[in-house]
């Protein structure tokens, strides 16, 4: 009696090894998005140069439209955000006016100034490029002659 | 009752349990194997071409980002599914064998990338002791749609006598 208890024990034993020595292997695949946030523009844009008046009134204003900007981020709540490096001479404006990606809303024209201000905001997810930047430069007759003057533009696409 | 009808009795009480035991847990002559998985991270040096664009939508593992081993007495089938943690909708994910490993026995199928999907689908089929199979995994669906996490699922291989 007991040798078959300990017969149907091994035997037990035995089935439990070999059943269970695993019919099943696991792996994992994983993979991290980053948060990515890119803008970058095509270039400088032309001198801009006001020259020309009609009589009676101010000069005219210089544009200048030839340079774009591309972004691409796979957040949402995003905006555009500008700003120059140094102050504007007396009596002059430069205005910036971007052109917004798609489900973006553009500003329009900007005074840009030494603090940021929002040129376009309500960016979602998105991945553009050649946006259209227009600048337009404008001086009064009271900022007399200005000598040739540039300014660098920070344009940033940061959290709403 | 006499000890010898007592011995029968026990006898068939004891055969009834293992038959038992046996149709609920079936021997298995085969077994599996895995080492290593696949990370990658993502980010803006993964744009097709800078601001502006895209990210590529595929990503490759390493040929050899798991190896497998099979120890079998006879014939058997790999088949592989995923579970996911934290999935996109977005993605696809295939594999495929990129080499046969080594051993006694032989190995067929599974060269060509398949999808991984939530149930089983045929790996390849072999026979007896294999090791060293290498797999490499194939991501597709990327974009800057899909939004910053971390995205895991597991992939289990199961191997069946045949």
């Amino acid at each position: 009696m007991a040798r078959l208890i300990i017969l149907a024990g091994m035997a037990l034993l035995v089935w439990c090894q070999l059943g269970f020595a695993g019919n099943t292997a696991t792996q994992t695949v994983t993979f991290e998005v980053q948060a990515i946030n890119e803008i970058s523009v095509s270039g400088n844009p032309g001198n801009l140069v006001v020259s020309t008046a009609t009589a009676g009134s101010e000069p005219d204003a210089a544009t200048d439209n030839s340079t774009s900007y591309s972004i691409t981020t796979n957040q949402s709540s995003k905006k555009i955000t500008g700003a120059i490096d140094l102050a504007m001479p007396a009596n002059t404006t430069l205005q910036i006016n971007l052109t917004a990606p798609t489900g973006g809303s553009s500003a329009g024209n900007v005074t840009i100034t030494t603090t940021a201000a929002d040129l376009v905001t309500g960016i979602a997810t998105v991945a553009e490029s050649g946006l259209t930047i227009t600048y337009t430069f404008s001086a009064t007759v009271d900022a007399g002659v200005v000598a040739s003057d540039s300014r660098t533009i920070t344009l940033t696409l940061t959290d709403i | 009752m006499e000890w010898g009808s007592r011995m029968r009795t026990i006898k068939w009480l004891i055969v009834t349990i293992l038959a038992s035991f046996a149709s609920t847990y079936p021997l298995l002559a085969a077994d599996i194997t895995a080492v290593g998985g696949w990370t990658e991270t993502i980010d803006a040096s993964d744009l097709i071409a800078g601001a502006g664009s895209d990210l590529q939508s595929d990503y490759y593992s390493a040929t050899n980002a798991t190896t497998l081993d099979v120890t079998a007495i006879g014939n058997y089938k790999i088949d592989v599914r995923r579970s996911d943690t934290n999935w996109s909708g977005d993605f696809t994910l295939y594999l495929k064998r990129t080499s046969d490993g080594t051993g006694s026995g032989t190995i067929s199928g599974g060269t060509s990338y398949i999808t991984v999907s939530l149930t089983d689908t045929e790996f390849f089929t072999g026979s007896l002791d294999r090791s060293g199979i290498d797999v490499q995994y194939h991501l597709a669906g990327m974009s800057v749609n899909i939004s910053p996490d971390t995205y895991s699922t597991t992939m289990t291989f199961t191997i069946t006598d045949q």
